[in-house]
């Protein structure tokens, strides 16, 4: 062991002038560890909720979607997916329908967003399958999937018959629009775990999305899975190159940018609360040290007189402050690594749905916030034991031995 | 004559409250090799303010003092340190023992200081303890043991990295006779058998006699050789 540890490990933990030094100590250390703790439980939930809502946006969704300029429907898109089944990025493509409606239940009424799929689409029907919470997957195309909320909110079950009500393709008299009202069967029940999707999506097959919405066969656009989803904006825009006008791309990411900016700014924004914590530890820190300067004033002038040199002592007290640091910032580690194991195992915090999009506590520990949260707790603690250190460092051997 | 010391119009000021007092007023003096030197002097005659500066841990404000040819005060903080660590031997009227460590510790931590290694110090400490007849007393704390084996073990402490000069500011000023008797017993045959120069100083003219000269100060001045 080196001989400036040793000399701290007995200062810092050795016999103390009173209890209360053992205190201080213990509340330096307690101090690092709750900051550490709390930084890296709170940084593990901010990227579980980051990674959570990305991959259920995912995973509902499409990752790119091509439309047309100003969102016409497009005739020609069984054309369009055979122009790129070439494309070695992408796994699958189906066309979709997409607009808005008003679904009713006997006296419950609600607004939805329409979406109509392709029930013959194998990859839909497997994602849809493993979200399914009641009922089956839509046999004929008088059967609807909705979601959980909003089979709540409507207070149906599968196989209650519900009545879409659509502003398109409906007859004029005197003057004014009547809405057109489909009747529909609820196949099944879905659970896509986030209440933005929960509470407002219904879809309805293809070929009677088309017909209520009087799109006569055409679609809203093409729905496209690709195989590494980070590389949407990169894949859109190849697509959007081949297509050329009047085709556009849309992807994932640039869909949710707003969503995922504030995700990270809100992280960002946590992690400069939580580091304040660990400044207030480290001012523990500067109280602890200079408490154990002012406690072992005799102790730093007869390590003089024995051979320290001023660096030493510095050395000394740079330890004793780096000892708290690492046991506190241990202790945090453990902790906080503990405590996200835990809610990452037992999910024991539920979330209101409606409020935070999500329904449990996600948590998805990072390796690299863990690092940059133990760098930045050590530059801190570090530039708190340099005041004290000094201190010590320069105190006059000869008062630290006449005073005594 | 063999000097180990040499002073050279050594002074020392302090400035309390505006007002400066002379401590040491530009004293000159020699220190023999291998002798027993006593400085003596009443309270508040600059004797401890001599001592500390003979030893690096005080600074003059004018004059020299050359350790074997060497200028002590053209040295740097580290190499005072190891000037210190090395050749000098210091003990205080208090033991100044460290609480947190145990007997044996205590003697070791110089010798740590200069070779980094546990082990060897850890076994010179407890040479240095056998030779005091303190080994048993090795694993305890300071202040478990009586005010005579404190001081034993802080004149084991001085010891332990084989110094060249031992510096003692009333080493038997807390004892009674027989302790001091004791120390001063220590002091001679360290002084015979190793050849070691002690410089102790006192303001009890009793011990003076064990020493091979005796310098006198008073009111900052070297009053008689």
């Amino acid at each position: 062991m080196n001989h400036f540890l040793y000399i701290s490990l007995k200062h810092l933990f050795g016999a103390r002038k009173t209890f209360f030094g053992y205190i201080v100590t213990a509340i330096s250390i307690g101090g690092i560890f709750i900051g550490v703790a709390a930084l890296i439980v709170v940084l593990s939930v901010m990227n579980g909720f980051q990674k959570d809502v990305k991959d259920r946006i995912v995973d509902v969704n499409s990752h790119i979607i091509v439309l047309k300029y100003f969102n016409e429907p497009i005739k020609e898109y069984r054309e369009i997916m055979d122009s790129l089944k070439n494309f070695k990025d992408i796994v699958s493509m189906t066309p979709f329908i997409y607009s808005k409606g008003l679904i009713q239940f006997e006296n419950f009424t609600n607004g939805v967003i329409i979406r109509g799929f392709s029930i013959d689409d194998s990859v839909t029907y497997s994602i849809m399958k493993r979200h399914l919470k009641f009922g089956r997957f839509p046999e004929n195309e008088n059967e609807i999937l909705i979601g959980l909320d909003l089979a709540e909110e409507l207070r149906a079950h599968t196989f209650d018959n519900v009545k879409i009500a659509t502003p398109f393709g409906s007859t004029e008299t005197f003057g004014s629009l009547i809405p057109k009202i489909t009747e529909f069967t609820i196949s099944g029940i879905f659970d896509a775990g986030m209440y933005q999707y929960n509470s407002e999506l219904v879809y309805i097959p293809l070929s009677k999305a088309s017909s209520i919405f009087g799109l006569s066969g055409k679609v809203t656009g093409i729905e496209i899975r690709i195989k590494d989803i980070y590389q949407a904006s990169k894949v859109a825009k190849i697509i959007e190159k081949k297509l050329g006008y009047p085709y556009r791309t849309n992807n994932w990411i640039e869909l949710n940018a707003s969503l995922f900016t504030a995700l990270a700014l809100e992280k960002k924004i946590m992690f400069l609360l939580l580091l304040l914590v660990i400044i207030v530890a480290a001012f523990n820190i500067v109280t602890t040290l200079i408490m154990v300067v002012m406690e072992k004033t005799t102790q730093i002038g007869v390590l003089k007189t024995l051979g320290l040199s001023e660096k030493d002592i510095l050395k000394v007290y740079i330890y004793q402050g780096l000892i708290i640091n690492i046991l506190g910032t241990l202790l945090g580690l453990i902790v906080g690594l503990f405590l996200c194991f835990l809610l990452s195992k037992y999910k024991f915090i539920d979330l209101p749905g409606g409020v935070y999009l999500l329904e449990k506590l996600p948590v998805n520990v990072q390796w690299l916030d863990i690092i940059l949260v133990l760098i930045l707790t050590n530059i801190v603690s570090l530039i708190s034991t340099l005041y004290p250190a000094f201190k010590a460092a320069k105190m006059d051997p000869v008062k630290a031995i006449r005073y005594e | 004559m063999n000097s180990i010391y040499r002073v050279e119009n050594l002074k020392k000021s302090f400035s309390i409250k505006n007002e400066r007092i002379d401590v040491l007023k530009g004293i000159s003096f020699d220190i023999e090799e291998g002798k027993i030197t006593f400085i003596l002097g009443p309270s508040g005659a600059g004797k401890s303010t001599l001592l500390h500066i003979l030893g690096t841990l005080d600074t003059p404000t004018d004059g020299k003092i050359f350790f074997k040819n060497v200028d002590l005060f053209s040295l740097n903080d580290r190499e005072k340190s190891k000037f210190r660590n090395q050749k000098i031997g210091f003990i205080f009227q208090s033991h100044y023992l460290l609480n947190e460590f145990l007997a044996y510790e205590n003697v070791m931590l110089p010798h740590l200081f200069l070779t980094s290694n546990f082990q060897q110090a850890k076994s010179r400490s407890f040479e240095i303890l056998n030779s005091l007849s303190l080994k048993d007393r090795a694993y305890h704390k300071p202040n478990e043991l009586s005010g005579g084996e404190q001081q034993r073990i802080a004149i084991a402490r001085a010891l332990i990295n084989d110094p060249d000069l031992i510096l003692a500011d009333e080493p038997t000023g807390n004892l009674d006779s027989k302790n001091s008797e004791n120390v001063m017993e220590i002091f001679r045959k360290i002084n015979l058998e190793k050849n070691k120069t002690i410089i102790i100083i006192t303001h009890n003219e009793e011990l003076i006699g064990y020493g091979d000269r005796v310098i006198k100060l008073i009111d900052g001045q070297i009053y008689n050789l």
